[in-house]
């Protein structure tokens, strides 16, 4: 008995050579199993040209960046980083948790005058579940990717090696400000200027004098935040993110 | 002579950039049918040309930089998906509804033709990344095995069911949008 497995798997020759010799033999004798077999081949031919759309010009930019990047550290291996963590909409829950770990743990507030739906002693985590109500529970995957790399960079941060902490952070300040553009983009104002809020102290953090105990200091809560987070979105993997 | 010498050069940046203009939409696009993500590809393909260039000195002349690349960037984007959470995870696909495309769904639309992408919607990653690596990456099945670290038979259990389900899916949509 020759199934449609068995067709399949002798359409990609990956029979061996004594199945092989005895589908073809089927093949020749049943004209109704070779016109099931011609039918397969036909289906899966046709799943086969797909075209291929052209990659963004930012996207392409992004790679020769990173090669002519590579090429200037040689010959030292290149640490891989993601440039621009794209997961806008669905970023917009990853930026309000990097903004609540970093917030609290920087004891950054909003001033009461300048929204006044915010409290002076509430904390950032407060505007993150209002703000991320928007965020589409098919998103939760990727805040879950992004959030566990982003853990990796921060308990990685090389506190005491000031060009690595120097990058990495200046990193941080380019994906904040991108995710303070998408909070704009999306009509999150709250979130936009909340985001905007943490710059002047991560261009501090960023600063090659500051001491490496207030370096490590930060880093810590950090990392500690971020694991709260990932806890969070761990536990309610197929929940909308409204739950975090 | 000349051409063991040859044999032995590294590639350079220069060739890295004829590369990337060169094969970029294709590994973007071999990415993309695996992640179904633009950002994770776009990672993948970054991931891979760095990984190819720390690893230059491994690179023989007698293959192609832009199919080495090609098969790292899979790899890369592979390794993402393998930290999704629903990676190995069955999906009900008969209890699918009929969503409207996310803006990277839409993306992968245009990608592989409407209604094979529609259709690849409907599998769950495994059976998606093993149909795609067989049928469009044309790997054979003990590597597919390999790298998704599971046995060949599982290989074989997800392509059978891939295959079914897009026919089934594809066949109703001809009949209902004369696909």
């Amino acid at each position: 008995m020759i199934t449609e497995d068995t067709l399949l798997l002798y359409h990609y020759e990956e029979l061996t050579s004594g199945e092989r010799e005895q589908v073809r033999l089927a093949l020749a004798r049943d004209p109704r199993l070779a016109a099931e077999y011609r039918q397969l081949c036909d289906e899966l031919g046709r799943w086969r040209d797909v075209p291929a759309a052209p990659v963004a010009d930012h996207v392409r930019r992004r790679w020769v960046d990173a090669i002519d990047r590579a090429a200037r550290n040689a010959p030292g291996k290149v640490v891989v980083r993601r440039t621009v963590p794209r997961f806008w909409l669905a970023g917009l829950g990853v930026a309000v948790a990097a903004a609540v770990a970093i917030g609290i743990a920087i004891g950054v507030r909003l001033q009461e005058q300048q929204d006044p739906g915010l409290s002076s002693d509430v904390p950032l985590a407060g505007i993150g579940n209002a703000a991320v109500t928007a965020v589409p529970a098919s998103f939760t995957r990727g805040l879950l990717v992004h959030l566990e790399d982003s853990r990796r960079e921060i308990t990685g941060l090389p506190v005491t090696d000031e060009a690595s902490r120097v990058a990495l952070t200046l990193q941080l300040i380019e994906q904040n400000r991108l995710f303070e553009h998408a909070a704009e983009q999306s009509n999150a104002p709250n979130l936009a200027r909340v985001l905007r809020a943490f710059e002047p102290i991560l261009l501090r953090l960023a600063r090659e004098d500051i001491a490496p105990q207030d370096a490590e200091a930060l880093r810590e809560q950090l990392a500690f935040e971020l694991n709260v987070m990932l806890t969070k979105l761990s536990a309610a993997p197929s929940e909308s993110a409204e739950t975090i | 002579m000349m051409s063991l010498a040859r044999n032995h050069e590294l590639p350079t940046q220069a060739e890295f950039h004829r590369a990337i203009a060169n094969r970029g939409d294709q590994w973007f696009a071999a990415c993309l049918r695996i992640t179904r993500n633009e950002d994770l590809a776009a990672d993948a393909v970054q991931d891979a040309l760095l990984s190819a260039w720390n690893k230059r000195h491994q690179f023989e002349r007698t293959a192609r930089l832009e199919t080495w690349i090609h098969r790292i960037a899979i790899n890369a984007a592979l390794q993402l998906l393998r930290k999704a959470p629903s990676f190995g995870h069955e999906e009900l696909d008969e209890d699918l509804p009929d969503a409207g495309l996310q803006p990277d769904d839409q993306r992968a639309e245009q990608e592989l033709g409407k209604g094979l992408a529609s259709a690849l919607q409907r599998l769950s990653d495994m059976e998606r990344s093993c149909f795609v690596l067989k049928h469009l990456e044309q790997w054979r099945l003990n590597e597919i095995a390999f790298e998704l670290d599971i046995s060949v038979n599982t290989v074989k259990q997800a392509l059978f069911r891939a295959v079914k389900k897009l026919r089934v899916i594809l066949a109703d949509r001809r009949s209902s949008h004369d696909y």
